[in-house]
C-alpha cells in the first residue's frame, strides 16, 4: 500500500451548488494528478480541505492514512503547499522570509534550496512589498519545494509566471516526481498541466465530471480541427454533407469547422482538390478545446 | 504627428542590487495598443506604478496627454483606468457601496456604461467584498477600474488567475474598447490575449526596454506554412521536387500565400498522397522566448 | 478636500468611533451622578480615562486613515481617482478632527446635563474647559499618530512608532499621577509625557495657566499632522 492520497466521499457543501461533491479520489506515491475547472468550480476548497483548513461536511480524506482534519498537524509536515491566494507575513525581504520558513521547517540550507533559487531566479533582497504577482508565486514555489515533503499541493502554481518560468516549473515538477514525490496541482487550463500530469480530473460545480489520462491525452491530440471558407455555397455544401462532425457553420459566409482524426486528414485533402476555398486553417485538438464546452459555457 | 497618448522618457529608478528600471522609453500614439512583454521581476510593474504617480522617478519622465505624472496625477486620473494585477478590494464595504463611492470619487452622474459593465461581466455586486469568490472581486475590481469610461486604459496583468471564460470575455472587452478608439498600455504573460490586442510590443529585461516591435507585421497573416507527411520516401521526393519546401526526414514544410490557397490545395496538393497535414501557426510566446531566458546567477541564502 | 472620501472614511471607522464615544460617555456620567465618586471624576477621569480610552480609537483609526490602507492595497483605488495626494491626506485628517470634536463636543454636553440632572455642583464652564483640555491631548496623540501613518507604509511601522508613543506617554502619565498621591519623587515623570500639558488640576481651580499648555499641545497636533500630510504626499508608494 502506497497510497497518498484518500477521499472518500469527501463533500464540502457551501450550499447554492457551491462546494465540492462526494469526492472519491486516489492518488498513489509518486503520482502527479491535475485538477482543472473554472473560478469556484471547487478546486481550492478540495486543497484547503487536504490542508485540514476546512473541515467537511461529509465524508474525510487521507494523507498516507491519516485523517487530514483530525490528525492535520501530522499530515501537514507531509505537505508542501503553495495556496491560491498568497499572503506573505511582514518580512523585509525574501531573504528575511525564506530563513524564516526554513527555521519553521528546521531544515538547513543546502544546495537544494539555493538550486531553486536559481532555477525560479529569485532576487532575494528584493523586498516583499514591491514584488509583483508573478514574483510572489516564485517565492511561494521556492518554500513548497524547499519542504521536501512527500506530497505537494499546489493551487493554480503558474498564475502570473511568464513563459520561462512556467517550463522551469514543469521541469522541477519532473524532477520531483522522478524522485518519488507525489503532486497535487490545479490550474484553469489544461495545457498548462498536459506535460506533467499522469492523470488530470476535470472538476465542474464540485464535482468531478471527467477523468483524463495519458491515452487520453493522445486520442485528444489525433484530432485536428479545420476552419475553411469556401469561396462558392457548391463547396460549402460538398464539405457539409461529407463530414458529420462539425462546429461553428455559417452559410452565409460559406464558412464550416469541421473535427477530423488525423487519419481523415488525406480524405478531406482529396476532397478539397475540387474545391475553391478562401481560407483554410488547421488546429491540433487540444484538451482546452475539447472541454471548450464545459470550460465556457454555464 | 499626433500628440502621443502616453510617454515613458528615460525613465530610470535604482533600486539598488541592479534592480529598478533604467533609461525606459516609449510612447503610445492614441487609440494604440501596447503591449508591454517581459520576464517576472524584469520592471513592467514599477514602469507602471511611475505613470500611475505612485512613484516618483530617480531621473527622467512620464507623461500622460502631456501632462507629467508626477505632478499632474491627479489630473491624469480623470482619463485613466487603472486595472492592477493584484486587487485589494477595502474591507467591510459592500460591492455596490464601493462601486457608488468609487463612482462618487470620479465624478460618474449616470449609470449607463457602469451597466454595461455589469451586463458584460456578469457580475452582481451584493454582499461583502471579504465575502466574495477571488473571480467575483476580480470582476468588480474590473467593474470599478473602468465605470468612468476613460480613454486610456492601463492593465497590470489582467487577466492571470482568471479562467478562461473569463479571460475570453475581457478579452472581447479589450477588443471592444479598441474599437472605440482607447489606448491601452497592456502588460502580460498571456500571449493568446497580447496577439488578439496589441498592435506593438515592447520587451522589458533586467530593467532595460531590449526590443520594440510591430505586432502586426510579426505575425505574418498573409503566410501560412504547412507540414505535410506522406506513406513513402518516394512520395515525399516527389512532392518536394514539385512543390518545393524544406525536405526533412519525414515531411515537408511548405510556406503558402493566403492568395494561392485554392491553387496550393487545388492543383499543388493533387495526387501527392499527403497520409497527414499540419499546419504550424505563428506563435508570438515561442518568438519571444529568447528574451525571457536569463544568465543572471541569483544571490543564495 | 472630498467629500465622497470623507463619506468612506466615516462609514468604515464608525464602529470604533462610537463604541470609544459611547463607553466614555457612560463613563463620565456615572461618575459625575453618583456622589461617592465625584470628587475623583477630574482625576480619575481627566487625569487617566479619558486619554487612554480615546487613545484606543485615535491608534487603530489613525493607522487606517493612511498607513494601512497603503499596506493593505487599498489606497490604490483612492489614488486612481482624480484626487490629489494632499487631498487624501488633508480629507483623513479632517474626518479624525472632527470625529473627536464630535467625541468631546458630545462629553461637554453629557457632563454638562449629568451635572445639571444630579446638581452635583461643577461649574458648566468647567466641565467645558476639561473637555476643551481632554481633546487638546486627543488631538496631539491624533497628529502624532497620523505622522506615523503618513510615513510608513507598513501598519507594523506606523503602530509601532506612533502607537508604541502614545501608549508611552500615558504610561508615564500614569506613574506621574503617583505624584499627586504622595510620592513627589514622581513629579518629574510629569515632565515626560504630553499628557500632563492637560493641567486639569488649574482648570479646576480656575486659574489661567493650563490655557497656554493646551497651546503647546495643540501646536504638537498641528505640527504632526502638517508633517503626516507633506509626507505622505511626497513619498513612492508600494501600490
Amino acid at each position: 500500500m502506497n497510497q497518498m492520497v484518500n477521499t472518500v466521499h469527501l463533500t464540502k457543501d457551501y450550499k447554492k451548488n457551491r462546494g465540492i461533491f462526494d469526492m472519491n479520489l486516489q492518488i498513489k506515491q509518486g503520482e502527479v494528478v491535475g485538477i482543472v475547472g473554472k473560478n469556484g468550480a471547487g478546486k481550492t476548497t478540495t486543497m484547503r480541505t487536504l490542508m485540514g483548513f476546512i473541515h467537511p461536511t461529509d465524508g474525510y480524506s487521507e494523507i498516507r492514512g491519516l485523517n487530514s482534519w483530525s490528525q492535520a498537524s501530522k499530515t501537514k509536515r507531509m505537505i508542501g503547499y503553495v495556496p491560491g491566494e498568497i499572503a506573505f507575513p511582514d518580512t523585509k525581504s525574501g531573504e528575511t522570509f525564506l530563513n524564516n520558513q526554513l527555521k519553521l521547517l528546521r531544515a538547513s540550507k543546502d544546495t537544494y534550496v539555493n538550486d531553486l533559487i536559481q532555477r525560479f531566479k529569485i532576487d532575494l533582497t528584493a523586498d516583499i512589498k514591491r514584488m509583483s504577482k508573478g514574483m510572489k508565486q516564485k517565492t511561494a514555489l521556492v518554500c513548497a519545494f524547499m519542504t521536501k515533503a512527500p506530497l505537494l499541493l499546489l493551487d493554480e502554481p503558474t498564475t502570473g509566471l511568464d513563459p520561462v518560468m512556467r517550463d522551469a516549473f514543469i521541469d522541477l515538477v519532473l524532477k520531483v516526481k522522478a524522485n518519488g514525490t507525489t503532486v497535487f496541482l490545479s490550474s484553469h487550463m489544461f495545457n498548462e498541466l498536459e506535460r506533467t500530469c499522469d492523470r488530470i480530473l476535470f472538476l465542474k460545480d464540485g464535482k468531478v465530471i471527467d477523468v483524463v489520462d495519458q491515452n487520453k491525452f493522445e486520442t485528444i491530440h489525433s484530432f485536428q480541427k479545420v476552419k475553411i471558407q469556401t469561396s462558392t455555397s457548391e463547396g460549402f455544401q460538398k464539405i457539409l454533407t461529407s463530414f458529420s462532425e462539425t462546429s461553428h457553420v455559417n452559410s452565409e459566409n460559406h464558412e464550416i469547422t469541421v473535427l477530423i482524426s488525423n487519419t481523415k486528414v488525406a480524405t478531406l485533402l482529396v476532397l478539397l482538390q475540387d474545391i475553391e476555398i478562401d481560407d483554410i486553417s488547421f488546429d491540433t485538438q487540444t484538451l482546452d478545446n475539447y472541454f471548450e464546452k464545459e470550460l465556457q459555457v454555464k | 504627428m499626433t500628440e502621443p497618448a502616453l510617454k515613458v522618457e528615460h525613465l530610470t529608478k535604482d533600486f539598488g542590487h541592479g534592480r529598478g528600471i533604467f533609461d525606459v522609453n516609449f510612447e503610445i500614439k492614441p487609440g494604440e495598443v501596447f503591449g508591454f512583454l517581459g520576464p517576472n521581476g524584469a520592471g513592467k510593474t514599477t514602469t507602471i506604478r511611475h505613470i500611475m504617480g505612485f512613484t516618483k522617478p530617480g531621473q527622467g519622465s512620464a507623461s500622460v496627454l502631456g501632462m507629467d505624472c508626477t505632478t499632474q496625477y491627479s489630473e491624469i486620473m480623470k482619463h485613466v483606468g487603472y486595472l492592477p494585477g493584484e486587487i485589494a478590494l477595502p474591507e467591510g464595504v459592500s460591492g455596490w457601496e464601493f462601486i457608488r463611492s468609487m463612482q462618487k470619487m470620479r465624478g460618474v452622474k449616470d449609470d449607463r456604461y457602469l451597466n454595461s459593465l455589469l451586463e458584460m461581466f456578469d457580475l452582481d455586486p451584493q454582499g461583502n467584498t471579504k465575502r466574495m469568490s477571488l473571480g467575483t472581486k476580480r470582476k468588480l475590481a474590473v467593474v470599478t477600474a473602468f465605470l468612468a469610461d476613460p480613454e486610456i486604459l492601463i492593465l497590470d496583468e489582467p487577466t492571470s488567475g482568471l479562467d478562461p471564460a473569463m479571460q475570453d470575455k475581457f478579452i472581447q472587452f479589450m477588443v471592444s474598447e479598441k474599437r472605440r478608439n482607447k489606448t491601452i498600455l497592456l502588460s502580460s504573460h498571456i500571449f493568446p490575449e497580447v496577439e488578439a490586442t496589441c498592435d506593438r510590443i515592447a520587451i522589458i529585461k533586467d530593467g532595460k526596454i531590449v526590443s520594440q516591435v510591430d505586432a502586426n507585421k510579426l505575425q505574418h497573416k498573409e503566410q501560412k506554412t504547412f507540414e505535410l507527411f506522406f506513406a513513402n520516401r518516394k512520395d515525399l521526393e516527389s512532392a518536394s521536387l514539385g512543390i518545393g519546401g524544406r525536405m526533412g526526414d519525414h515531411s515537408l514544410t511548405v510556406q503558402v500565400d493566403s492568395q494561392d490557397l485554392s491553387t496550393f490545395f487545388n492543383f499543388q496538393l493533387r495526387d501527392r498522397n499527403v497520409i497527414r497535414l499540419v499546419e504550424h501557426k505563428f506563435n508570438l510566446e515561442k518568438y519571444f522566448l529568447d528574451f525571457y531566458r536569463t544568465d543572471k546567477v541569483f544571490k543564495t541564502l | 478636500m472630498s467629500f465622497p472620501l470623507l463619506k468612506q472614511t466615516f462609514k468604515s471607522n464608525f464602529a470604533v468611533w462610537g463604541l470609544v464615544t459611547l463607553v466614555m460617555n457612560i463613563i463620565l456620567a456615572q461618575l459625575i451622578m453618583m456622589k461617592q465618586t465625584r470628587t475623583m471624576m477630574a482625576p480619575m477621569y481627566y487625569g487617566m480615562l479619558v486619554s487612554t480610552m480615546v487613545a484606543l480609537f485615535v491608534v487603530i483609526c489613525g493607522n487606517k486613515l493612511l498607513a494601512g490602507q497603503v499596506d493593505q492595497g487599498s489606497m490604490a483605488y483612492i489614488l486612481t481617482a482624480p484626487i490629489r495626494r494632499t487631498t487624501v491626506a488633508f480629507t483623513q485628517m479632517i474626518y479624525m478632527v472632527l470625529s473627536l470634536v464630535g467625541t468631546y463636543g458630545l462629553m461637554a454636553i453629557v457632563s454638562v446635563s449629568a451635572n445639571n440632572i444630579a446638581d452635583a455642583g461643577f461649574k458648566a464652564q468647567t466641565l467645558v474647559n476639561l473637555n476643551i483640555g481632554a481633546f487638546m491631548v486627543a488631538f496631539a496623540f491624533a497628529g502624532i499618530m497620523f505622522a506615523a501613518s503618513g510615513i510608513f507604509n507598513l501598519s507594523k511601522y506606523s503602530l509601532g512608532t506612533g502607537g508604541l508613543l502614545i501608549i508611552l506617554f500615558i504610561l508615564l502619565a500614569i506613574v506621574g499621577s503617583f505624584a499627586t498621591y504622595g510620592v513627589d519623587a514622581l513629579k518629574d515623570v510629569q515632565h515626560l509625557t504630553i499628557v500632563s500639558l492637560f493641567d486639569y488640576q488649574n482648570i479646576l481651580i480656575e486659574g489661567s495657566k493650563w490655557i497656554s499648555k493646551l497651546a503647546v499641545l495643540g501646536g504638537i497636533g498641528v505640527v504632526t499632522f502638517g508633517i503626516g500630510t507633506t509626507v505622505f504626499a511626497k513619498k513612492d508608494l508600494p501600490l
